[in-house]
């Protein structure tokens, strides 16, 4: 019942925006501005091109609020005008990056083979994990696997014992594994 | 089939080097698996939101009001005295030790029936603040600005110490006006920066876009800024030095970089101090002689950013003790 009567109240607000009232504006704000910004700062990992971002998405809401009226789910709705401004703006970020450096034009346009991305891609997931290991179990995981170091002769460098290298290698792998599920034991077996 | 899905998943909901983020960012942009994306990310609209984000609400409502040109007085400035008078707590401290806010004060007694706001920015911190005239300044850590609450018709003053990046909506009418220990600037219209610590040698002023005119308090000398000039006034001598720059780049400290280019030693060790909120003691005076240009980001750990330096300068040993670094 509690959900049938937000969607209700939800409904109502809408109807009210379209008519051009400030408060049901202000009330939708509410619901969907922590949600809204969640998303810009998960993408763009930036406070403050969040911030910006989150008040045009809003400020395109207001203005274009006629067009809310052949809306069924406005939750849908705000989401893909978010995604669509994301990815708008990445895509011009890019775009700028490129005109600086524009050596990197030709190697980002070309076509890669569907093999390399995949093997690209995963490198990148690889890179995200590592980098969110502690310090140590870092340091210990990179001369394992990219340094080619044996387990004593990495405990021997950084001071610890053998077991606690072993443990560090265990935990990151473990960690990898959990968030690569599947190709995984194509590279550490 | 590709790793989209889970690259986004991850990515969002843990933080990363700005390397990393590019990274990520170049990939989203490929036009190969765009339904991926859209379906990894409506997984993070499902998933986003948090209360940290919901604590900002009332404060992104109260300045999309204010762009909209929308803002009901009662009911804003109620709200609005809430929000400052939970930062107030947090000035009480910074308020004494920055010293010169008693120049401020005297000269708020003149404009007494104009409510004041102040707003400080922690070390470390750097914050965006729309004034009265939906103007917008990005204040660094350590920063100390005083405005009133609604600007008189003449003019509009602001009284800043530390560092502030302006972008000042145009007004024929009412002139703009940054008041500072040790230079006026007058503003018409304009993106610039200015670096007025109370405790720096140098209060520094630098032209994005637009026209300003500095005023040197000691000696009522004008000059007008063209677009890429600095102006340094050094706050001992009195000497007065105009140089080229290129603006864009050293106002990167908003997006989280410190940049330096040919900067004084101790410029660079205040900023450092500025943006990790440490102490930084420097035990021998000889290093005040190297120039460093470097570039980090903010999410540089403070360690390494000492190793940088100590690889800039040679010799240099330095420390560190929880939130103090000694420089031998």
């Amino acid at each position: 019942m509690p959900l049938l009567g937000k969607r209700i109240t939800e409904e109502i607000l809408v109807q009210q925006l379209v008519q051009g009232s400030r408060d049901a504006f202000c009330a939708l704000f509410k619901i969907y501005h922590p949600k809204v910004m969640g998303l810009c700062i998960g993408v763009l990992k930036s406070q403050i091109e969040a911030e910006d971002m989150t008040q045009d998405i809003f400020i395109k809401l207001w203005d274009e609020r006629a067009k809310l009226i052949h809306v069924n789910h406005l939750s849908a709705y705000i989401f893909r005008m978010s995604k669509n401004r994301l990815l708008n703006h990445l895509e011009s970020k890019q775009v700028r990056i490129n005109h600086l450096q524009s050596y990197k034009i030709t190697e980002i346009e070309k076509e890669t083979p569907h093999d390399l991305l995949v093997a690209s891609d995963l490198q990148l997931l690889v890179d995200m994990v590592v980098e969110q290991m502690p310090d140590q179990r870092r340091v210990v995981y990179k001369m394992s696997r990219e340094q080619g170091l044996s387990n004593s002769e990495i405990a021997e460098k950084i001071g610890v014992t053998k077991k606690t290298v072993e443990n560090h290698i265990n935990s990151a792998l473990k960690a990898l594994r959990s968030v690569i599920k599947t190709i995984i034991t194509l590279f550490f077996c | 089939m590709s790793r989209l899905r889970d690259i986004i998943h991850y990515f969002f909901h843990h933080n990363f080097t700005k390397a990393t983020v590019k990274r990520v960012h170049e990939r989203i942009v490929r036009k190969e698996d765009r339904s991926d994306f859209n379906s990894a990310l409506e997984q993070c609209w499902q998933d986003s939101s948090s209360k940290s984000i919901a604590a900002q609400t009332d404060v992104a409502l109260l300045q999309l009001q204010k762009k909209l040109g929308w803002t009901s007085p009662e009911q804003a400035t109620k709200k609005q005295w809430g929000y400052w008078i939970r930062i107030a707590a947090l000035w009480i401290i910074p308020l004494v030790s920055v010293g010169s806010s008693i120049y401020f004060f005297r000269e708020m007694e003149e404009a007494r029936s104009v409510a004041m706001i102040q707003y400080f920015v922690p070390k470390g911190e750097c914050q965006r603040v729309i004034l009265p005239d939906k103007s917008q300044v990005y204040l660094n850590g350590g920063s100390l600005l005083v405005y009133p609450e609604q600007f008189n018709s003449e003019q509009r003053e602001v009284f800043l110490a530390g560092e502030g990046h302006f972008s000042v909506s145009s007004d024929r009418k009412s002139p703009f006006v940054v008041k500072t220990k040790a230079v006026n600037i007058q503003v018409y219209g304009t993106v610039f920066n200015i670096a007025a610590y109370p405790n720096d040698a140098f209060t520094t002023t630098m032209l994005e876009e637009g026209s300003v005119s500095v005023e040197i308090n000691s000696t009522s000398t004008n000059y007008m800024l063209i677009p890429d000039d600095i102006l340094s006034y050094n706050n001992v001598t009195g000497e007065v030095t105009r140089s080229r720059v290129d603006s864009r780049r050293t106002s990167h400290w908003r997006d989280g970089f410190l940049s330096f280019e040919s900067e004084r030693f101790e410029t660079v060790i205040l900023k450092i101090e500025r943006s990790y909120g440490v102490n930084i003691r420097v035990m021998n005076p000889s290093y005040s002689a190297n120039l460093i240009t470097v570039n980090f980001n903010r999410n540089e750990t403070i360690e390494r950013v000492m190793q940088v330096i100590k690889s800039v300068i040679p010799r240099l040993e330095y420390i560190i003790e929880g939130k103090n670094i000694y420089i031998k």
